[in-house]
């Protein structure tokens, strides 16, 4: 059980370093954002690479929110029924759900999301958003760490319900 | 590869959604896994995962999303500098002598929250811990007081800027800057219809709303309305300045929004509120709302794609335009959809997944596509207070202090008044669609 409990806290420590890298992008966003549009409007003379680096800012930053957030229970619920169950109803929910609504998806994102962020190193491939031209292997590389963390953390919670289940306690 | 009829696929998909998500499994994986698996059924794995993955890749990389992310960053800021308490305090002490005068200074500041913040979780929440108190403390009727704090927290979904009206826009194919101005006057006239309520509420049953006692009063003085215009003219500064430079032109909403966030810094800067801490806590906040969004975004993108592809967007469409009734009756069906929705789901799934599908229809009906999302966005704030499911008056029951004595039956009844001034605006916004259409249209030219 000791190791059980240490590999879950692991994968939480990896989805709040996640997070906390992850934020650095946000704040990224209003330095790059602001620079671009004063440099342009005051300067005139506007950037080749602000638009991309934003949007790549922001990718990073859902992508490494994902699991941050599926740690904190942030991803939006529809709680109407869920809201008044009782712990034991919520986790036989949560498994069930996560083996049919939540794993098959992200396996199958995460397969594509590392084959096409091989793809993209090997072929050298670029961005054609803007005549910057970036390469896209970074991004595409960072969206499949993220889903990865994602999966890491559902893994993590799905023992932790089945846990209780069995248990009937918490493992922390 | 199965082949299904195009009625069994929109059945399979709307209901698959709106059945799943009643599990309470967080929607992004439900609205994911559903169009994933009749995605599978229909174009074989091969194309459904290609529609999944690079719509959802492709969403990741959204420039117009971007104002996501940073107008929340502006609202965490503005929220820890200066704007919260010293602005309730001050509009407190001007008008604390008027009957069912905290309520209406709940609505004021309500209305300012809503131009500083994007999100409605975050102006109930300050609302309900700044306002509720002195409200009931003063023996003001408590259902009146917590329908004023949820009816003025969620005007700030719909005054801009407003988190709705980014992801609402690029989806109907209207500019963020036109939906922001769109929903400038709807805003204000709900504003002030709650005050016209409240006032005369209380002037024809004074018990609701006490008025300060007279020794309680201190005049107002110049020290005061200095106080006031310390508090309330650079953050209201800082928003005219920011949905100036949109409504004019000069800069795209992200840009602005870019923008707005560091003066907001600059603005803790001399409020000397600012800290490194401040700018960790609102990046991490920032990540957190806009994550969730953008990868509820994202799978709703996919979701639409394997949808439309199955052409589930013409049945839809032809099942609307059957309705008896002509086109007014169409209208009112969608209306009624959305309205339904909206007592059983969060609006970000009912914004991501009906407007793809009901926009076109507009466009076929012969309404304004402006006009009509902007009912739409108005009807949604109904969503928020309308049980089962609503975040506003969970917000505020969540957050109020039990000492207070607040129960849901206080709320649901103070809350109805406050729908039905709803419903009223949407009628006048019918009957007068110069309401939302004529601030973009004077700026920017035809919105048709």
């Amino acid at each position: 059980m000791l190791i059980l409990k240490k590999i879950l806290k692991t994968i939480d420590s990896l989805s709040m370093a996640a997070g906390s890298v992850g934020k650095w992008f946000a704040f990224l966003l209003v330095l790059v954002g602001s620079y671009d549009a004063i440099s342009r409007h005051f300067f005139n003379a506007p950037t080749i690479w602000a638009y991309d680096v934003l949007c790549m800012a922001g990718g990073v930053t859902y992508m490494l929110g994902a699991s941050f957030d599926y740690l904190n229970d942030a991803h939006t619920r529809v709680d109407v029924i869920y809201g008044s169950l009782s712990r034991k109803s919520k986790a036989i929910i949560d498994i069930i759900c996560s083996i049919v609504l939540f794993f098959p998806l992200m396996s199958v994102m995460l397969v594509l999301a590392v084959k096409w962020s091989v793809k993209a190193w090997k072929i050298k491939e670029v961005m054609f958003t803007s005549f910057w031209y970036p390469p896209a292997a970074p991004y595409r590389t960072v969206f499949a760490v993220g889903i990865l963390l994602l999966i890491l953390q559902g893994i993590a919670r799905f023992v932790r319900d089945i846990y209780y289940l069995i248990k009937g306690e918490t493992i922390d | 590869m199965i082949e299904m009829s195009s009625e069994l696929v929109t059945f399979l998909m709307l209901g698959g959604v709106f059945g799943l998500v009643l599990t309470g499994f967080p929607i992004a994986f439900v609205i994911g896994s559903v169009a994933f698996v009749v995605g599978v059924i229909v174009f074989g794995p091969d194309v459904a995962y290609h529609i999944m993955y690079s719509r959802f890749y492709d969403l990741s990389l959204n420039y117009p999303y971007l104002a996501v992310p940073l107008f929340t960053f502006m609202g965490v800021i503005l929220q820890h500098s200066g704007i919260t308490k010293d602005l309730y305090d001050s509009l407190y002490e001007s008008l604390g002598s008027l009957r069912g005068g905290l309520a209406v200074v709940t609505v004021v500041f309500g209305t300012i929250l809503a131009a500083c913040l994007g999100v409605i979780a975050a102006s109930v929440t300050i609302l309900t811990l700044i306002a509720l108190e002195p409200m009931i403390k003063r023996g003001y009727n408590k259902p009146l007081a917590a329908g004023s704090i949820v009816a003025s927290g969620t005007l700030g979904i719909l005054i801009p800027p407003s988190i709705m009206l980014v992801v609402y826009a690029p989806q109907a194919g209207l500019s963020i800057g036109q939906m922001f101005m769109g929903a400038v006057f709807p805003g204000l006239t709900l504003s002030a219809l709650y005050i016209i309520y409240i006032v005369l509420r209380c002037k024809f049953n004074p018990e609701l709303g006490p008025a300060m006692k007279s020794e309680d009063v201190t005049p107002f003085n110049s020290k005061k309305a200095i106080h006031l215009l310390k508090s309330m003219v650079p953050p209201v500064l800082l928003i005219v300045a920011v949905l100036g430079t949109i409504f004019s032109g000069i800069a795209p909403p992200t840009e602005a929004a870019a923008v707005g966030s560091l003066a907001a810094i600059f603005l803790a800067l001399a409020y000397r509120k600012f800290s490194w801490k401040l700018i960790k806590h609102a990046s991490i906040e920032t990540l957190k709302v806009s994550s969730f969004v953008v990868i509820i975004a994202a799978l709703c993108y996919a979701f639409v794609g394997v949808f439309m592809s199955a052409g589930c967007g013409d049945i839809v469409t032809k099942l609307i335009l059957a309705v008896p009734g002509g086109k007014w009756a169409s209208f009112g069906i969608i209306m009624l959809i959305v309205f339904l929705l909206g007592m059983f789901i969060e609006w970000i799934g009912i914004v991501f997944i009906i407007v793809p599908i009901f926009s076109p229809i507009f466009v076929k009906l012969g309404f304004n596509p402006l006009w009509a999302g902007m009912m739409i966005c108005i009807n949604l704030q109904m969503a928020f207070q309308t049980p089962p499911m609503a975040m506003s008056i969970f917000v505020l029951k969540g957050t109020a202090d039990p000492a207070l004595g607040l129960t849901m039956t206080d709320i649901i009844k103070g809350v109805i008044p406050f729908i039905l001034i709803i419903v009223f605006t949407l009628i006048l916004c019918m009957v007068f669609p110069e309401l939302i259409t004529w601030l973009p249209e004077k700026m920017i030219g035809p919105t048709h």
